[in-house]
């Protein structure tokens, strides 16, 4: 790590990449359980639990990979319960997030103080080991997840464009009725999608504590999943699109942060701060415009 | 090759649709089920393809007794339903709506499209249907949308295939090669029960004719056997006297509707050329089976809906329509609110303060008025009208529509779903309405209703009144060819 060397473009990018992981992660979880017609706002807390299991398993075993999976795993089990409150017993999804939101930001910090002693933040971990990549003079460090967030936008493209899985997937988000004439199970498929939506959103939780940080601050989430809720919305409910928007943001959000450092001075910060918002915005607006949301999204389906 | 015995469906609302029918279907034949609005035919067609549970009965194929949970188990048995309104995802492409669920597969997970595409082909090819397999639905034309939703039931080799009023959305020409496919499937073994309340398609296209009435089998017929004239006296047998009325010589025209052309929502006329004129001091009922144009009608009166051509004349009192819609539950009340402010929507500028401020204790006082008025069953006017019952719901749609003062009254369907008491109450109540000089457009699909109450009656066919007499002056018979369309004066 000796970020001097880096020119200061390389080192945009670097801290763009950084910053649009969990947003994308979560955006690909998040679409998938949209696509069957599922919302679950609740992605903002199930980051931030995933964050702080992740850190808590590192800490107790000094291995950040199983910090990575336990983050996963606590991530699709928060899917399962949001998933099984939405379809089966017909609850309100956003209701259903909310509490998931609130939840999550609760017991985190709760725990966070119970296990260290100290309310704000938990003591380091260690961190899941990166590539380190030549890029002439300079060389970058990037995480597997990257990579990994690379693969996974694809392959969720891939499923939901060519596969039955997919066409019967997209099937119960535009119309659930039609799809449960055809034999199709709309709750079983509305749960699973919604548990890879959550355990994704896990990962991308994961992605913060042992990865970026090495350690939990309360509140770490810091809206990133509402966040990823827009580029999903940006990206018009496509994958490559969505993962897209979500690095777009994140190359502003780094941009807005190497602007505030160099004239933070002089320029009251929030101005900067606007920038992605308004950045991103106004690229999709520009570039992208066929937004159409699933027919049945955040609609319990009901059979008479 | 398959047998119905002693169906009855009564629904969780207690509509009772079917009561006891007994139904044969034999291997290879195209069977007519004839009836009018409420004969039962969807219901029961639904219940052989799985969609719906009967109340009691027996369901036999090939002499097995069968019971089916889903419409997947009556597919599983070469059993398929072509429903009024389609089960396709706009969204999706017509290929991807036809194999949706039955997906042809190259491994465990990807679909084979080449192969997918070939088998529909053959499919078109065998019905003559020429369908764009890769545009989406939602662009598609009625009769294309017709095509793919036959496909997609085609398409998992079902071996009887039950249409529901399949030419309602086609063109005369669409329909003549529509019956040509038909046939066809019929000599490729495919066994086609054909749901119609249209007298002359059942004639024209069916082996066998069976006509249901009321939830009951009214009689089974050779098709070579039927004429117009006894199908349409199976079909409507009035049941009820007409309400006597004091003599009024109707005299001004209140409503005055001429040439009307009207579009439906996929771009078509579905009313075309109406003309008709209410009087004050009677009744002028639109009798018709439902899907005739009559929603459309009513809607560009009322001015919900452009009309191309044509034009309407309302001579009324009043600045305000009364008007009693056929929803009472979507379109007539807020069911969250009150008694109260349901009984000022729309007139609520009568009700204020200066001109902003709701002056409570005005609807109070109105409010009561109407409850006690037209003894609308309450616990109070602070009730919720989700929890009055059909009747009473009803009863406060009318008595806020009539509080509004015209002299012209548009009803629709005013006493469906209703209970006895209630429909003779709300009946009653436009017939006193009408002596008292109001002139009332009632448009229903109940025959009963429309002969009971109506001085003078339109039957309505295919966007058009087919025939317009005095309400004493029909017969079940001309009834019954008027509205099955196999008449025209």
């Amino acid at each position: 790590m000796n970020k001097m060397n880096l020119s200061p473009v390389i080192a945009l990018l670097d801290s763009a990449l950084r910053l649009g992981t969990p947003i994308a992660l979560t955006a690909i979880g998040e679409l998938i359980a949209e696509k069957s017609g599922v919302v679950n706002i609740g992605i903002e807390g199930i980051m931030v639990i995933g964050a702080f299991a992740s850190v808590v398993a590192t800490y107790a075993t000094g291995d950040p990979i199983i910090g990575v999976l336990v983050g996963v795993a606590i991530g699709a089990l928060l899917g399962f319960l949001h998933g099984t409150l939405s379809t089966y017993l017909y609850a309100d999804q956003i209701i259903v997030g909310m509490g998931i939101i609130f939840f999550g930001y609760g017991i985190t910090a709760v725990g966070n103080a119970i296990i260290w002693g100290q309310p704000g933040f938990s003591v380091g971990v260690s961190t899941i080991s990166h590539l380190v990549v030549r890029v002439g003079e300079a060389s970058v460090s990037i995480s597997p997840i990257f990579f990994l967030t690379i693969v996974l936008a694809i392959l969720t493209y891939f499923v939901l464009k060519y596969t039955w899985v997919g066409l019967r997937l997209r099937s119960v988000g535009e119309d659930p009725e039609v799809a449960d004439v055809l034999g199709i199970n709309v709750f079983r498929l509305r749960l699973y999608a919604t548990v890879v939506g959550g355990a994704l959103t896990g990962l991308a939780g994961a992605y913060l504590g042992v990865d970026w940080g090495g350690r939990f601050v309360s509140y770490m989430s810091a809206g990133r999943g509402f966040i990823a809720l827009a580029a999903i919305i940006v990206g018009g409910w496509e994958p490559l699109i969505t993962l897209l928007a979500s690095y777009l943001f994140g190359f502003f959000d780094a941009l807005q942060l190497t602007l505030a450092q160099l004239y933070g001075k002089q320029v009251p910060p929030q101005l900067f701060q606007m920038i992605p918002y308004i950045a991103t915005v106004v690229v999709f607006a520009l570039f992208f415009r066929k937004a159409r949301p699933p027919a049945a999204i955040a609609r319990p389906y009901r059979r008479e | 090759m398959g047998e119905m015995v002693n169906i009855h469906k009564i629904y969780p609302d207690g509509t009772v649709a079917l009561r006891g029918v007994n139904l044969d279907i034999y291997e290879g034949e195209m069977l007519g089920l004839l009836g009018e609005n409420g004969a039962g035919k969807t219901t029961l067609m639904k219940i052989l393809s799985g969609l719906l549970k009967p109340t009691r009965g027996v369901i036999r194929i090939k002499g097995k007794e069968v019971k089916f949970r889903s419409p997947k188990d009556a597919l599983s048995y070469g059993i398929g339903m072509v429903h009024q309104h389609f089960t396709l995802v706009p969204q999706f492409t017509v290929l991807e709506n036809i194999v949706l669920g039955s997906e042809p597969k190259v491994n465990k997970l990807m679909i084979d499209w080449s192969r997918a595409e070939e088998e529909v082909k053959e499919l078109m090819k065998l019905t003559g249907f020429k369908v764009d397999l890769n545009a989406k639905v939602a662009s598609l034309p009625v009769g294309m949308k017709q095509m793919a939703e036959i496909l997609k039931v085609l398409y998992r080799n079902i071996r009887l295939l039950i249409l529901d009023e399949p030419t309602s959305a086609l063109t005369p020409i669409e329909v003549k090669s529509f019956f040509n496919v038909l046939r066809k499937l019929r000599e490729g073994g495919v066994t086609i029960v054909f749901i119609t309340h249209k007298i002359k398609e059942a004639l024209e296209i069916t082996d066998r004719i069976v006509v249901l009435r009321k939830g009951l089998v009214e009689g089974v017929i050779s098709t070579t056997e039927a004429t117009p004239q006894l199908l349409a006296r199976m079909m409507v047998k009035v049941e009820t006297k007409p309400i006597i009325k004091p003599e009024v010589s109707p005299s001004r025209e209140v409503l005055v509707v001429e040439d009307l052309w009207v579009r439906g929502d996929d771009g078509r006329y579905v009313v075309k050329g109406a003309s008709f004129c209410v009087r004050e001091g009677e009744i002028y009922g639109i009798l018709g089976v439902e899907g005739n144009g009559q929603k459309e009608l009513v809607e560009a009166i009322i001015g919900l809906r452009r009309y191309d051509r044509g034009r309407v004349l309302v001579r009324s009192n009043s600045r305000l329509l009364a008007y009693v819609p056929p929803d009472r539950t979507t379109e007539g009340l807020v069911l969250e609110m009150p008694v109260c402010e349901n009984s000022i929507l729309g007139i609520h500028k009568m009700f204020t303060f200066g001109k902003l401020a709701i002056n409570t204790r005005k609807v109070v006082v109105h409010a009561n008025e109407l409850v006690s008025k037209y003894s609308i069953a309450t616990p109070n006017i602070r009730t919720p009208a989700k929890y009055l019952s059909g009747g009473n719901q009803q009863r406060l749609v009318i008595a806020r529509e009539l509080s509004k003062g015209s002299d012209l009254l548009i009803v629709v369907n005013p006493t469906r779903g209703l209970d006895i008491a209630s429909t003779n109450y709300v009946r009653k109540l436009l017939v006193d309405l009408r002596s008292n000089g109001k002139a009332i457009l009632l448009v229903t699909a109940d025959v009963d209703e429309a002969l009971e109450i109506s001085d003078r009656l339109g039957v309505i066919y295919n966007g058009r009144i087919t025939g317009e007499d005095l309400a004493m002056n029909f017969t079940e018979e001309r009834l019954g060819l008027l509205m099955g369309g196999a008449l025209r004066e």
